[in-house]
């Protein structure tokens, strides 16, 4: 997993270089810019400070508006459909994740009679199935662009003290060998027991700790493509610190960092709904364990990627 | 009509404000911007990541997750 930065400056020397080729097209030029959204339009600006003053006048904004849920993409004025018969048209987004929406973009301005259609993203994720015909970055799936930010996010552990680390061995030594966390069966099992997991099954297992006593931990492992939460706990006595969400962030985190498709944990029925609602879909994998049942649930960690992808994933 | 690129520029103040796609998170209100506050979908519409973790770490504290296991005696 990778953070790229563009600054401002890096924007604008790939705007210049794009400008340039366009310019080359002489005839070909497309005068009909169609910008996808806010993104979109953020790009269009960059682009348009690059050309060369008597073309610049040549260029009619078309801009393109795309629907989140559905993918559909509409013009924002449907009397501008007019100009785009017969039109060189170029359709700008900043960032193409799965390709849907520049891919209807470009379907859009064809069934409205454009003659031709270019297209141009800054950034383009390897996952797309759409690939524009000029676009500056490529970036693997799992990869972060920020561009043309005032600030960068930071990675954010909460709450903002105490101690993010993982197990060690030390640790299987600890006494009491639990935290409660009002899991009756949860109790019983033992740092040492985690610790045999860490060895042995390639789990990892990350913990929350206090002044040397630990509060809370997560347990996962990789498998195909998916990271798989085991476990998840928080010491009754710490809670509505927001430990436990920091927990699933990082498991979600680790997720990226190991090239996963998904993040996945074993719910027990009474809670399938709550994971639903949180984004989680179930899978048709149960387990039945004396009085409980578990139903493995699983949320997509990009959006880029298919769910039938992920069922490739996790096949194999 | 269609823009110029000048008219373009001059307009996207007034733009921003109501172009679709541009949200705020259902539950802190901050303008949500996929880079930069993360974008989740729930049953309570779209949030940023801080919220989503939050509301996660709640429900998880009070039910954690935990595969039964073998235990080492």
């Amino acid at each position: 997993m990778h953070t790229y930065y563009l600054g401002a400056e890096e924007v604008k020397q790939y705007a210049k270089d794009f400008i340039v080729r366009l310019e080359k097209l002489d005839d070909n030029f497309p005068s009909v810019w169609c910008p996808i959204g806010q993104s979109g339009e953020n790009i269009t600006v960059r682009l348009g400070e690059c050309l060369s003053k008597g073309i610049s006048e040549k260029v009619s904004l078309v801009p393109l508006s795309s629907n989140k849920n559905t993918g559909e993409i509409y013009l924002e004025d449907e009397a501008d459909a007019v100009i785009l018969k017969g039109a060189s048209v170029l359709i700008i987004d900043s960032a193409v994740h799965s390709g849907k929406s520049m891919y209807h973009a470009v379907q859009k301005v064809e069934k409205l009679g454009a003659s031709q259609v270019a297209s141009y993203s800054l950034v383009v994720k390897r996952g797309s199935f759409f690939i524009p015909n000029f676009f500056s970055l490529l970036m693997g799936d799992n990869d972060r662009a920020y561009f043309l930010l005032d600030s960068i996010p930071n990675n954010r552990m909460t709450p903002s003290f105490g101690t993010f680390r993982k197990l060690s061995k030390d640790d299987a030594k600890q006494n009491p060998s639990m935290f409660d966390s009002g899991l009756p069966s949860m109790n019983k099992t033992s740092w040492a027991d985690l610790w045999y997991e860490c060895v042995s099954k390639l789990s990892s297992v990350y913990v929350y700790e206090q002044k040397s006593k630990i509060h809370g931990f997560v347990s996962f492992k990789v498998n195909n493509r998916s990271l798989v939460i085991d476990a998840l706990a928080v010491d009754k006595g710490i809670q509505k610190n927001g430990v436990a969400g920091s927990l699933m962030r990082w498991a979600e985190t680790c997720a990226r960092l190991n090239d996963c498709c998904e993040v996945s944990l074993w719910a027990i029925k009474e809670r399938i709904d709550f994971y639903r609602r949180k984004g989680f879909e179930s899978t048709p994998q149960e387990l039945i364990l004396g009085d409980e049942e578990y139903t493995l649930m699983r949320r997509a960690i990009l959006y880029n990627v298919e769910n039938d992808v992920n069922d490739f994933c996790s096949a194999y | 009509m269609p823009m110029t690129l000048d008219q373009f520029i001059a307009a996207l103040p007034s733009r921003r404000k109501r172009l679709p796609g541009v949200q705020s998170c259902a539950l802190c209100r901050i303008p949500l911007q996929e880079s930069l506050t993360g974008c989740r979908y729930t049953d309570k519409g779209y949030v940023c990541s801080d919220c989503y973790f939050q509301e996660l770490s709640d429900e998880l504290e009070q039910f954690p997750i935990f595969m039964p296991r073998v235990h080492r005696t």
